[in-house]
């Protein structure tokens, strides 16, 4: 397996990324 | 041990290989033919003797303990609500109904459009009702229509009003135009703190002007662009919308071109995004034009094959796919993707309280009213606001539903009559055509424009 995510072991918390909704969240398109 | 409920677990799209993703232990993998097998044999219950990588396995969380899986979903899920609390609201207000655009897709083509004075009452009560209501909370107003920049005089000293009013309150301004008289309403814009201004082409001249044309007929590309150019001279954000469906999908490569010519995906205050043109409230006439969310993206995923500058102009999200490329970790579980009542709310004209853009202006959406007086529909405010993937039955035992949140609420209650229903987004095959593109095709890592 080929790890795609830096320094990372099960349980460590990650710095607070955005979420999703931040990432998709546009003016005018969330509904979709 | 068990095989994780949360693991996402499919083929590369045009590649031998396979991927995994587990939102909730935050791990990401690209696997060998042989390994996917593995882990299907896991997923299938049977036993497995490779203690190396089983160990690996549990390590990312992809086995794990059930109760312990189950308390790390309720720690995750309580940081999740924690930080929607402190995050920024986005409040719509929308100034008219009425538009100058005749766009034969218009969702909104069916409202009405009571009478719209340019009543300073309803301004000073929504100004009024965010200060009270929102106190605590960060927040930015978006002004959303119809359409909000129309060339009247009328009109002109409303929008300046409000633009008053924002300063005064120490608030930034979204707005959402077409973009026909962007550039008469720069002077104005200049006054405010603009945060970003939402404009839409749906192509290169004659395939916009096909699909966004004044009502009684005119051109309005050329007078966009003008309009595009003088935002991003005065250093004001514009965020590009192309509205796709099946009639203009060809164009996006030739929008790419004219962007990257014109020297917008060069500037800083440029960004991009793709909406997709679907049947939100009601059917529309071609419906045989429209892609669903998939085939949409295999379309924009094929395209890139043969005219890769596209990416310049805009790069897909395929789900989580993008963010890990650029950030080498994933995001935060997304426990719910409907904003609704959370960090998002609507208001009109008319003095009414909507959940969001997509209900505001449905007369059977009211959540309340501002103006003339405060009122508060609290049992269906207080659904919109449970509704996540923890209140969504279809949602508990689905394993992309840290990648979905359960999508859109309006989508979903216009489709089964309940809030807490699901609308489903297909993150699995996204994610498919994701790990080709930005793992396989392109190095992870690339550097991306501001799109979204």
């Amino acid at each position: 397996m080929k790890s795609l995510v830096k320094n990372r072991v099960n349980k460590v918390k990650v710095k607070v990324a955005q979420c999703c909704a931040k990432i998709s969240r546009t003016i005018a398109g969330c509904h979709d | 041990m068990r095989y994780s409920k949360y693991n996402i677990l499919s083929k590369i799209r045009d590649s031998e290989n396979h991927f995994i993703v587990n939102l909730l232990s935050g791990n990401a993998d690209i696997l060998d033919n042989s390994d996917a097998e593995k882990l299907e044999a896991i997923r299938k219950g049977e036993d497995l003797h490779d203690r190396e990588f089983l160990d690996e396995l549990m390590e990312k969380g992809y086995i794990s303990d059930e109760s312990e899986e189950k308390r790390e979903f309720r720690k995750r899920y309580l940081d999740f609500v924690d930080l929607r609390e402190k995050d920024e609201i986005q409040i719509f207000f929308v100034t008219n109904y009425s538009c100058n655009f005749a766009c034969p897709y218009c969702y909104q083509d069916q409202y009405q459009n009571p009478g719209n004075k340019p009543d300073k009452d309803v301004i000073d009560a929504f100004f009024s009702y965010v200060k009270k209501e929102f106190a605590t909370r960060r927040k930015y107003i978006t002004i959303f229509g119809g359409e909000p920049l129309l060339n009247s005089s009328v009109q002109k000293e409303k929008i300046a009003y409000i633009i008053d009013k924002a300063n005064e309150a120490d608030l930034s301004l979204c707005f959402v135009t077409n973009g026909y008289y962007l550039e008469e309403y720069i002077p104005y814009l200049l006054k405010g703190k603009i945060r970003e201004i939402q404009v839409t082409l749906d192509g290169t001249g004659p395939v916009h002007n096909a699909r966004r044309f004044l009502k009684g007929g005119g051109e309005t590309f050329e007078k966009i662009v003008k309009g595009i150019d003088a935002c991003l001279k005065s250093n004001i954000d514009v965020n590009l919308r192309m509205v796709i469906d099946k009639e203009n999908i060809n164009s996006l490569s030739d929008l790419a071109q004219f962007a990257i010519d014109r020297g917008w995906t060069k500037s800083r205050y440029f960004k991009t995004q793709i909406g997709r043109n679907y049947e939100l409230h009601h059917c529309q006439s071609s419906p045989d034009k429209l892609f669903d969310r998939i085939s949409l993206y295999e379309s924009i995923y094929e395209m890139t094959k043969d005219h890769p500058h596209i990416l310049d102009f805009y790069k897909p999200a395929y789900s989580i796919t993008k963010f890990l490329s650029e950030n080498r970790e994933l995001p935060e579980p997304l426990f719910d993707s409907c904003p609704a009542c959370k960090t998002e709310w609507a208001f009109d004209y008319t003095g009414n309280i909507y959940s969001c853009t997509a209900t505001v202006g449905k007369a059977d959406e009211t959540l309340g009213t501002f103006y003339p007086e405060i009122t508060r529909k609290d049992m269906i405010i207080e659904e919109w606001e449970s509704r996540d993937v923890t209140t969504i039955p279809e949602c508990r035992e689905c394993s992309g539903q840290l990648a979905c949140g359960g999508g859109c609420g309006s989508v979903a209650k216009n489709r089964t009559g309940t809030i807490c229903s699901p609308d489903c987004r297909p993150v699995k095959e996204l994610m498919e055509l994701g790990f080709k593109e930005y793992f396989e095709r392109t190095p992870a890592g690339a550097k991306t424009n501001g799109n979204i």
